[in-house]
């Protein structure tokens, strides 16, 4: 034990191991609260992809109704869901395409019911609709109907998730 | 409205509003015949969700009524007065059943509203020609439903 140079003594050698060991068990507790702070910003979105369809061709100023499906996760289930979409052209050119669920309880409406002409109708309770998706007054449904996100590549319109509109 | 929870509590909220039950027949059986008997119960299960999608905010889509193929029709026909005497107390106004099993379409069962439709082989069916079928067949009862609502409000 006469080698100076390379010798640490006891000290020394003790600092340094519960320092490396501290080190470890401290980082050991703060990675997960770190990953679980940051978590929201990791989770990849599930929302907004949209679904091709239908060909822009087709769109004239009178609704459409079209069905396409979704990939929804419940849980550990995956499973696709069945959407329908009422799409058209509004005056100014414009593609609108809204959700047939009504405001009031959740039933699926009709366009242009022989009964009720240049409207959406909801079976269930009467509810009505302009060709925008307006509530008229004096019907059950509280706001208008719900509007799909939607966009336009390669002459064919993608919907994503329906939406609520501000106001009423 | 679905036999969950968290709809029957919107159904005893907005009781005023929903005047409809629609009861899924589905039949069990252990024999030879068992593939077509689930066949029957699977796609009218289907037809029902569906239907129950749509019109979600007039019905309650009721849980199965189960019964053994072998059970003869007239305690079939007993225990499912009883179902609708209980529905009925409640305030609902209309009941539909819904089956794909023959039994229920060669008798006449006078009283109740019978939807029957053919059970289709759903799983030989792909994608598109399945989504089609089930749309246009959902429509037609759909169809069938609203008329008898419109009927009786006039």
């Amino acid at each position: 034990m006469s080698n100076k140079e390379h010798d640490v003594t006891r000290r020394q050698f003790l600092n340094y191991t519960l320092t490396g060991v501290g080190g470890f068990m401290a980082a050991g507790m703060l990675m997960p609260m770190v990953r679980f702070a940051v978590d929201p910003l990791l989770q990849n979105k599930k929302t907004g992809k949209m679904v091709s369809v239908v060909s822009v061709d087709e769109l004239t100023d009178q609704p459409q109704r079209k069905t396409f499906k979704v990939k929804k996760v419940d849980g550990w289930h995956e499973f696709e869901e069945q959407k329908i979409a009422y799409v058209f052209k509004k005056k100014n050119g414009d593609i609108m395409a809204l959700s047939p669920i009504c405001t009031h309880l959740g039933c699926t409406v009709n366009w242009n019911d022989p009964a009720y002409p240049n409207e959406y109708h909801c079976p269930c309770h009467g509810g009505r609709y302009t060709k925008t998706g307006i509530n008229i007054p004096g019907t059950p449904p509280p706001a208008p109907l719900h509007v799909y996100d939607m966009k336009v590549k390669d002459g064919t319109v993608y919907l994503g998730d329906a939406h609520p509109r501000g106001g009423a | 409205m679905k036999w969950c929870t968290k709809d029957i509590i919107l159904f005893n909220k907005e009781k005023e509003f929903v005047d409809t039950v629609v009861v899924p027949l589905v039949p069990i059986s252990w024999d030879k015949n068992m593939t077509a008997t689930v066949r029957e119960g699977e796609h009218i299960t289907i037809l029902a969700r569906e239907i129950e999608h749509q019109l979600m905010g007039r019905m309650v889509e009721a849980p199965p009524f189960t019964y053994l193929k072998s059970e003869s029709m007239e305690e079939r026909m007993k225990r499912l007065k009883l179902w609708e005497k209980n529905i009925k107390e409640s305030g609902i106004g209309y009941i539909f059943y819904l089956t794909s099993d023959v039994d229920w379409n060669q008798k006449n069962h006078n009283m109740l509203d019978m939807i029957w439709l053919p059970a289709v082989p759903l799983e030989h069916m792909e994608g598109k020609a399945r989504d089609a079928y089930l749309d246009e067949t959902v429509q037609d009862i759909l169809k069938v439903i609203t008329e008898s609502w419109q009927q009786f409000s006039e």
